[in-house]
């Protein structure tokens, strides 16, 4: 589903992302981490084409994303770290605007929004305004305004950060049930205990160089640590 | 803690030179140089007016303290209105004011906000209204002591005007907790302001313009040798700003014990304010807790109530929701609808201003075969200004101010290019439609035959196309994601550009259409409207060509 090659992206002289090759497949959900500052949310930013790769390819489902940006943006489904909103704006008419934006009828939306509004029990403040909401709801709202389009890629970045815990416990249900039907996932994190319980593949990232990638038994066989060892202790000895 | 706050603001001023600092010096120096022009122009222009004066005694009083009333009044009522509008989101809605709240000195942040709006008011004293003094200094030969009090009168009555900015604000927020048990809402505060502004727009400017000014100065009495000043006294004496226009007055007419007498009032009245103020202040944190709060519940049964627009059938498509978007920001975010009620009251004042010089001068003298020809070239240019006014607060800000916004419509399908146009179309037909609106109104007044009335407004509709396409493309092309402020945005380099391009092609508008006008051939200004919107596309495909290639939202770095 999502095909990177020896992208690099430059921030004047200062090298974001250093030759990175990745390959999502479908059903398959990719948790990268790696610290501060080395590079992940640049390389998410560039698949959802918020940012334009200094060179190497992205493809999206077999398009382009720089020659078809149209085509490979209406596969995606894009979670930003931080979900701001216009201000002025209810939950529910940004839902609406994302499902115009990516070409969704207004009677399917009106079937969709109001079974995603009840995943996190929105129902009741999708009509308060966005600058109301707390950064959690926020944050949910911009999950659903992701999966609204029923999209094949979702690019997640923090999914977790502001949530409750039963609300964090519903999100990584959904990018299961995502993954599950088909879908792809590429999830960029720092909480370390949701990437080993959903994680088909990590990769870490360090100063825009992909350090290595595998399942997490993969990397645990690279890293010379024992089976019972955790996805921290494996960073921690990689990094 | 509040010399805290001034040092890390003076810090702050420096850091603005850190990065591109040439750029940014320029800058200063272009924002003096604009000052420096608009000083020099209220100069020549006061200047002009009291040499005319010196040579009618019979009118110099009563013309000078009614020049100045009226100078006063207008210079008061848009610091008072802009001192509001910055008080009511600076005190209540500053992002950046919870770690102060948070703190045991939390009682600095009211006292700041004022002291940052009374000294963001300093340009004023300096560039409008001390050359204004200067002028009737020169002409005058006052001396300087009837100078420097006309100058601590005018600084009285703008710290009068930012004052009762304070306690409007805080007195209504006030007043509302009172009668209430409910704390204010800032919806409700802001509806509140905004019909306090209205009201005072309407019964001020009413009872100002109430009387002819050729009754006013008595022009029809000759047994008269001076004109008197109590008609004019009359027709202002209701007003706090008066006391500042008789200080003014009686110190350049050498009757200082009058001037002085005046001066004391008014010194009086703003010490009293500091005190309503010194007070009002001991309860802001209640209001601020109620006015800055959202409703950060989960579940809430009564979503809270705002400006309500009707259910629209933008929302079918991605060019749709872009439309939807726009709309709904620019008319329901409470400061672009204060901004607009703004610019309302100035257009509104203009218009009356309009009516006035139809009614009266027109009437008064018939020989004046050329004033309609004038006044409709003076019409588009001031059209052409507050157009330009509207695009440099919106239009030309709307891609930068994106920046935290961007990832919903650059990760979308929709291309760029087609955002933009989308943009374009609706600021475009937003401010087009106000454009007609004002030019049908000085079009009934003027009583102008039909084809010279098509092509006033068809050349209004133009000059509209062109400003938007050039706001937008000035705002592509320097886009700056530095700040989403629309006023740091418009007071950039590239917004300082805008400014001087706007100026010029409205001067440019106003005289072909002037010459078109008094000559007859309104070839001029249909080749002018073609250009216009020839130029507009040529400006609306390159940013739309420029933005595809875009690195947007580089602040994610």
């Amino acid at each position: 589903m999502l095909k990177i090659q020896n992208l690099t992206k430059k921030f004047g002289n200062k090298i974001a992302l250093n030759k990175v090759n990745l390959e999502v497949a479908p059903g398959e959900i990719f948790c990268l981490i790696g610290p501060n500052g080395a590079g992940k949310s640049t390389l998410v930013k560039t698949v959802a084409g918020l940012l334009r790769p200094s060179s190497g390819q992205i493809s999206v489902g077999g398009f382009d994303s720089v020659a078809g940006p149209e085509k490979s943006k209406s596969l995606i489904g894009y979670i930003p770290d931080e979900p701001t909103v216009w201000s002025a704006i209810t939950g529910a008419e940004f839902l609406q605007i994302v499902g115009a934006l990516y070409g969704v009828g207004p009677k399917e939306r009106a079937e969709r929004i109001p079974n995603l509004l009840s995943l996190f029990g929105l129902n009741g403040i999708e009509q308060d305004y966005f600058e109301d909401y707390s950064r959690g709801n926020k944050q949910k709202f911009s999950i659903l305004a992701a999966l609204l389009h029923r999209p094949k890629l979702l690019l997640v970045d923090e999914p977790i950060v502001g949530l409750d815990p039963t609300s964090a416990e519903i999100a990584k249900t959904q990018f299961v049930e995502f993954a599950k039907n088909g879908g792809s996932v590429l999830m960029v994190t720092h909480t370390l205990s949701v990437a080993q319980a959903i994680a088909g593949r990590v990769g870490f990232l360090e100063d825009g160089e992909l350090k290595a990638t595998g399942s997490i038994g993969e990397l645990r066989v690279k890293a010379g640590l024992p089976e019972n060892s955790t996805l921290e202790e494996i960073y921690k000895k990689l990094l | 803690m509040l010399k805290f706050l001034w040092q890390i603001n003076l810090k702050r001023f420096g850091r603005y030179f850190n990065k591109n600092h040439a750029a940014k010096i320029i800058t200063v120096v272009l924002f003096f140089l604009v000052f420096c022009a608009v000083a020099a122009g209220i100069y020549q222009f006061f200047y002009r007016g009291f040499l005319y004066l010196k040579d009618y005694p019979y009118f110099r009083p009563a013309l000078m303290l009614y020049s100045f009333e009226v100078f006063f009044l207008l210079i008061a009522f848009l610091v008072w209105l802009g001192a509001t509008i910055t008080l009511l989101f600076g005190l209540f809605k500053n992002q950046r004011s919870a770690f102060i709240m948070a703190s045991p000195k939390f009682g600095v942040l009211p006292v700041y906000t004022l002291y940052s709006s009374l000294l963001s008011m300093a340009w004023i004293l300096l560039f409008v209204l001390a050359p204004a003094l200067w002028a009737a200094e020169v002409v005058f030969h006052t001396g300087f002591p009837a100078f420097v009090l006309a100058l601590l009168a005018s600084l009285l009555v703008l710290i009068f005007s930012v004052l009762l900015a304070y306690v409007s604000v805080l007195g209504l927020a006030y007043i509302w907790r009172s009668v209430r048990k409910s704390g204010p809402t800032f919806f409700g505060l802001s509806i509140c302001v905004a019909v306090l502004a209205i009201l005072v727009f309407g019964v001020v400017g009413s009872r100002v313009t109430r009387h002819d000014i050729l009754v006013i100065l008595s022009t029809e009495n000759i047994s008269l040798t001076q004109a008197p000043l109590e008609p004019v006294l009359q027709s202002f004496n209701f007003l706090p700003t008066s006391l500042g226009a008789q200080s003014v007055t009686f110190s350049q007419l050498g009757q200082p014990a009058v001037a002085l007498n005046s001066f004391a009032v008014l010194a009086f009245l703003v010490v009293l304010e500091v005190l309503l103020c010194w007070g009002l202040g001991k309860t802001f944190l209640p209001l601020w807790q109620s006015l800055s709060e959202g409703s950060n519940i989960a579940h809430l049964n009564q979503p809270r109530r705002r400006f309500k627009i009707p259910k629209s059938n933008l929302l079918n498509g991605p060019v749709g929701a872009v439309l939807y978007k726009e709309r709904t920001q620019l008319f329901r975010n409470p400061k672009n609808a204060f901004w607009l009620l703004f610019l309302l009251l100035l257009w509104l004042s203009y218009i009356g201003f309009s009516l006035s010089v139809q009614l009266h001068l027109g009437k008064e003298n018939n020989q004046l075969t050329q004033l309609p020809n004038v006044l409709l070239a003076v019409q588009l240019l001031v059209l052409v200004y507050f157009v330009s006014a509207l695009v440099l607060r919106f239009v030309f800000p709307s891609f930068s101010a994106e920046r935290n916004t961007a990832w919903i419509f650059v990760s979308s399908p929709l291309r760029l290019g087609r955002l933009l146009w989308a943009k374009f179309w609706f600021f475009a037909a937003t401010f087009g439609g106000f454009a007609v609106l004002a030019e049908a109104v000085n079009v009934f007044l003027l009583k102008l035959p039909a084809g010279q009335a098509g092509l006033f407004l068809i050349l209004g509709l133009a000059t509209v196309f062109m400003l938007c396409s050039l706001g937008l493309y000035f705002g592509v092309k320097f886009a700056n994601f530095e700040t989403d402020d629309p006023q740091a945005l418009g007071t950039s380099i590239p917004g300082l550009v805008f400014v001087f391009c706007s100026v010029a092609y409205g001067a440019l508008a106003a005289y072909i259409y002037y010459v078109s006008l008094l000559e007859t051939l309104e070839g001029f200004s249909i080749i002018f409207i073609l250009a216009s919107i020839l130029i507009s596309w040529v400006l609306m495909a390159s940013a739309a060509s420029e933005v595809q290639h875009k690195d947007f939202a580089p602040q994610y770095s």
